[in-house]
């Protein structure tokens, strides 16, 4: 850890810093979302509507 | 693997047909009416169940290789994390077992960092935990750096939680070690881990089988001694069948950083909990996800080292199954998904039938006492002109042969595993042959008489799940082994109440079936009593294990760090609660 802290407790067990510094490193990885469902199908209703209104 | 997998399901299918069969003709034997075929179609799915779980065991009877031995290159070790989750939990407890696994990865000279990831929401509690852990940020500390954050938006529960790191931190690290809170890992074994990891490229995730420790009440420790004795035997069956599409069970595994990235962001499911929403039983998902990109995910029982620890009493373990019911339902919403293996989908429909099989179990019992109850008087002379009378066929060889293959369904994977361990000399680990037996007896009768509770539980969680009642993911109360006789009372009392209802049921209606129906009912109306006795403490010398008779030095460490740190104090409601 870069950023070493000693940390003092008062009586009410609350730390009297932040312990922001403790966090690890950043080090961002991308993690993207799966799919897990299928998409929707449309109804025959949904259907038909877009055939006809797509335009509007 | 793909024997395995053919025996296995063959064995099922096979004692599932000839169930069904053998009840199928005591209904012909009597006219097959629709009783009868609900019976045959229940007895169908409860005995295929019990045929697939006897079927892992004997699979897992013969011994694996020796596990491989693989060594890291000297003075190389790959970035590696100890990833531990809390929530609301007991901090002390916490931060002895971080001590105590920090100390064994000193002497083992393993330079993993920790990293202590808290989603505890209750000021107080979280005022406590930074306290309690503060002692570990010592800048004196050598090879294994301690990090601590707060996570504010706690979406995701657990896997939410990880899922954080990785994506805040994960390019520090190659391999993640993936803890509960109540986990606890020899520095070894994480070597072993890690080495395990980079001499084989494709793996994603390599899960260990923990053992558990620190029980203390009977029914904590019968399932501590059912978890070193049986499981083991159970793991290796299921490691044959899994192969390289293996379990994840969430914790006390180790996993590769760039693979859990790759695959493990889990979308929120649409629709409403409990079938909608986050995604529960997580750890099943992931590791479906990880064979669908193309990594290997492997469970190997032979690793030793890693410990977790266990319900103390039935009311703990009735509400862990709970939540564990619902993520497994929700995965009637998965079975469809896209890219799956096969296999994945088929360990999802598993999970799905361990909890609905209670429900077929509670269902049979009721078509059976109403088959009893309305079936008329025999009729002795059908026809109008008719000398002798006509006796109606006896049920009873078919009912005791059905009666005969279900136990033996349910004790001759113990018994086999109780010569496997006689004949290998695993029993001596247990106190010896004889108490080895004893252990193996006292168990299975504790099992036999809770057995009707938790179909009881179980069917009542699968029913609330099923009418759309989202039971949440409580975190369990830890520290309350020992249930007092009100507490017994209040989670037991509905079971009485039923086992009552249904005895008067039987008694006025079919009392032919009462000495029958013994082994169900009795458990039932003496549920408190039993939920309240089987959490008093036993003596240690019951249900002997190994890790008792040699303290592993990690758990040894962790219990001399927890007798010199302090009690937990400001720990929301006075609980001390744990992660799921």
């Amino acid at each position: 850890m870069d950023e070493k802290l000693t940390v003092t407790i008062d009586s009410n067990f609350a730390p009297t810093h932040d312990l922001t510094p403790l966090a690890p490193r950043a080090a961002p990885l991308d993690m993207p979302r799966q799919v897990l469902e299928h998409a929707a199908r449309p109804s025959p209703f949904e259907m038909v509507s877009r055939l006809f209104l797509r335009n509007v | 693997m793909r024997t395995s997998r053919i025996v296995g399901i063959s064995f099922a299918l096979l004692c599932m047909v000839a169930a069904a069969a053998t009840l199928a003709q005591a209904g012909l034997n009597t006219g097959f009416d629709v009783w009868d075929g609900a019976s045959v179609l229940l007895i169908a799915i409860t005995t295929g169940w019990l045929a697939w779980g006897a079927a892992q065991a004997f699979i897992g009877l013969p011994a694996l290789a020796p596990a491989p031995r693989t060594t890291l290159m000297s003075g190389h070790f790959p970035a590696t994390a100890i990833l531990v989750p809390i929530c609301n939990e007991n901090p002390v407890e916490v931060c002895a077992r971080v001590q105590a696994m920090r100390q064994s990865l000193a002497r083992a000279g393993v330079p993993a960092d920790f990293a202590i990831l808290s989603d505890t929401s209750d000021p107080d509690a979280l005022r406590a935990e930074r306290a309690a852990l503060a002692s570990l940020f010592d800048p004196t500390d050598g090879l294994n750096t301690v990090y601590y954050r707060v996570r504010e938006d706690r979406r995701g529960r657990k896997a939410g939680n990880v899922e954080d790191f990785i994506r805040r931190s994960g390019g520090n690290y190659t391999y993640v070690v993936l803890l509960d809170a109540d986990s606890l890992m020899e520095g070894e074994a994480i070597r072993h881990l890690v080495a395990r990891m980079e001499a084989n490229p494709g793996l994603g995730l390599l899960q260990t089988l923990p053992r558990i420790v620190g029980a203390a009440t009977a029914f904590g420790r019968a399932m501590q001694f059912s978890a070193s004795f049986h499981s083991p035997v159970f793991a290796r069956g299921l490691a044959r069948m899994q192969g390289p599409a293996g379990p994840f069970w969430g914790h006390n595994a180790i996993a590769r950083v760039r693979a859990l990235a790759q695959c493990c962001g889990l979308p929120e499911l649409t629709g409403p909990p409990p079938f909608g929403g986050t995604i529960l039983s997580h750890d099943y998902v992931e590791a479906a996800l990880l064979v669908r990109g193309g990594w290997q995910v492997e469970m190997d029982p032979r690793i030793d080292g890693s410990f977790e620890e266990g319900p103390e009493n039935l009311l703990a373990f009735a509400r862990r199954d709970r939540r564990w019911c619902q993520g497994n339902l929700q995965h009637i919403r998965l079975l469809n998904a896209p890219g799956l293996r096969k296999w994945s989908r088929f360990v999802f429909f598993q999970g799905i039938v361990s909890y609905l099989v209670s429900l077929a179990w509670g269902a049979f019992l009721i078509v059976s006492l109403l088959a009893a109850a309305t079936a008329g008087a025999p009729n002795y002379f059908p026809d109008a002109y008719q000398l002798f009378p006509v006796f109606p066929d006896d049920r009873t060889f078919q009912i005791v042969a059905l009666a005969c293959g279900v136990g033996g369904l349910l004790l001759l994977p113990k018994l086999a595993i109780y010569a496997e361990s006689v004949v290998t000399g695993r029993a001596q680990q247990f106190g010896g042959t004889l108490r080895a037996l004893g252990s193996v007896l006292a168990e299975t009768l504790l099992t036999a008489l809770i057995a009707p509770l938790m179909l009881m539980y179980q069917s009542r969680a699968a029913a609330e799940v099923l009418s759309g009642r989202d039971g949440g993911w409580p975190a369990t109360a830890r520290g309350e082994g020992r249930l007092g006789w009100i507490e017994g009372w209040r989670a037991g009392r509905w079971i009485t109440l039923f086992g009552v209802a249904v005895s008067i049921f039987v008694l006025r209606a079919a009392p032919d079936l009462v000495v029958w129906l013994l082994p169900v009912t009795l458990p039932m109306v003496f549920a408190p009593f039993l939920i309240t006795v089987t959490s008093w403490p036993v003596l240690v010398g019951a249900f002997g294990v190994p890790q008792e008779t040699s303290l592993p030095p990690v758990v040894a460490d962790y219990r001399r760090n927890l007798a010199r740190g302090t009690d937990p104090k400001g720990t929301a409601d006075g609980a001390i609660v744990r992660a799921a």
